[in-house]
């Protein structure tokens, strides 16, 4: 990220200010509140974990098949 | 991670000072608003419960809880978060999507940097002290989620919902008011465009 703040940039910014506070985001009471964003993010991370935990499952399954083409046999896989 | 050094204004000082931009919210600003945001944040709702002052006169933000909002989001390459930090202490924090899309009839479909959350620190805020200490971690803030647009390739475009109490900053910005947002808690939606971006941030559109 490029980011030059000057003396003169801030000046005007400030004076845009005013004494408004500057804020954004969401406005619920309920302190557990998530944007909808974050929600959607939430349950995206939940997509993403399962997915990989398919993935490692599938990963098993290949090396396992592999290792005994090779007739070695595979005790443990991390993950 | 990534810092830059940026300024502030001292209101109490009357001066232009240091600070530094960091682009992560760590542990450490966590802990920061536990034990030096909350105190007087609580304080000053502790003076507001005592005079009856309606819940929704109370500060913006005062339920925020940036430990659950970061935790959330962790591991999510869409969103970014960042840290103002001056002589010190915790100024400000933000959290940024880069996974939204313009609402502009004429932007339809343009991905901008969307401000999930901007806020200042309890002491830079009139809502919450009588003599605001530093002026300009907003504007630094905006400024960096500009800027975070552009390194994305999406020329300066942002969005955000904003708090009733900062609209009007929002407007005199030069951003496009969409009105109130009836999927989103009715709060105002407000985009800035490419050009609206360069000039708000001094530059010529991209």
């Amino acid at each position: 990220m490029k980011l030059v703040i000057t003396k003169e940039w801030l000046k005007r910014a400030i004076e845009l200010e005013g004494d408004d506070e500057v804020a954004a985001g969401a406005l619920a009471r309920d302190p557990t509140h998530n944007s909808a964003d974050e929600q959607a993010a939430g349950e995206a991370l939940d997509d993403q974990a399962r997915a990989n935990a398919e993935l490692a499952e599938q990963m098993a399954v290949y090396i396992r098949e592999n290792a005994a083409k090779r007739g070695l046999q595979v005790t443990e896989i991390e993950r | 991670m990534a810092s830059h050094p940026v300024i502030l204004f001292d209101q109490l000082a009357g001066n232009y000072v240091p600070a530094e931009l960091i682009e992560s919210i760590d542990e450490a600003h966590l802990q920061a608003v536990d034990t030096t945001w909350m105190p007087v944040l609580l304080r000053r709702l502790q003076q507001l419960v005592d005079q009856g002052t309606p819940r929704a006169d109370w500060p913006q933000s005062s339920h925020w809880d940036w430990r659950q909002k970061t935790e959330r989001i962790k591991g999510l390459l869409a969103f970014r978060t960042l840290a103002l930090t001056c002589e010190g202490q915790l100024q400000g924090l933000m959290q940024v999507n880069t996974a939204s899309v313009s609402r502009l009839p004429d932007q339809t479909g343009k991905h901008l940097t969307y401000i999930d959350y901007l806020e200042s620190a309890p002491w830079n805020r009139l809502e919450v002290v009588t003599q605001p200490k530093f002026k300009g971690v907003g504007s630094v803030l905006m400024r960096a989620a500009i800027e975070i647009s552009r390194e994305e390739g999406f020329q300066g475009r942002i969005g955000l919902h904003s708090l009733p109490r900062s609209e009007p900053f929002y407007g005199r910005c030069g951003m496009s008011d969409l009105g109130i947002d009836g999927n989103y808690e009715n709060l105002r939606y407000f985009e800035m465009t490419s050009a609206q971006a360069a000039k708000f941030s001094g530059k010529e559109p991209l």
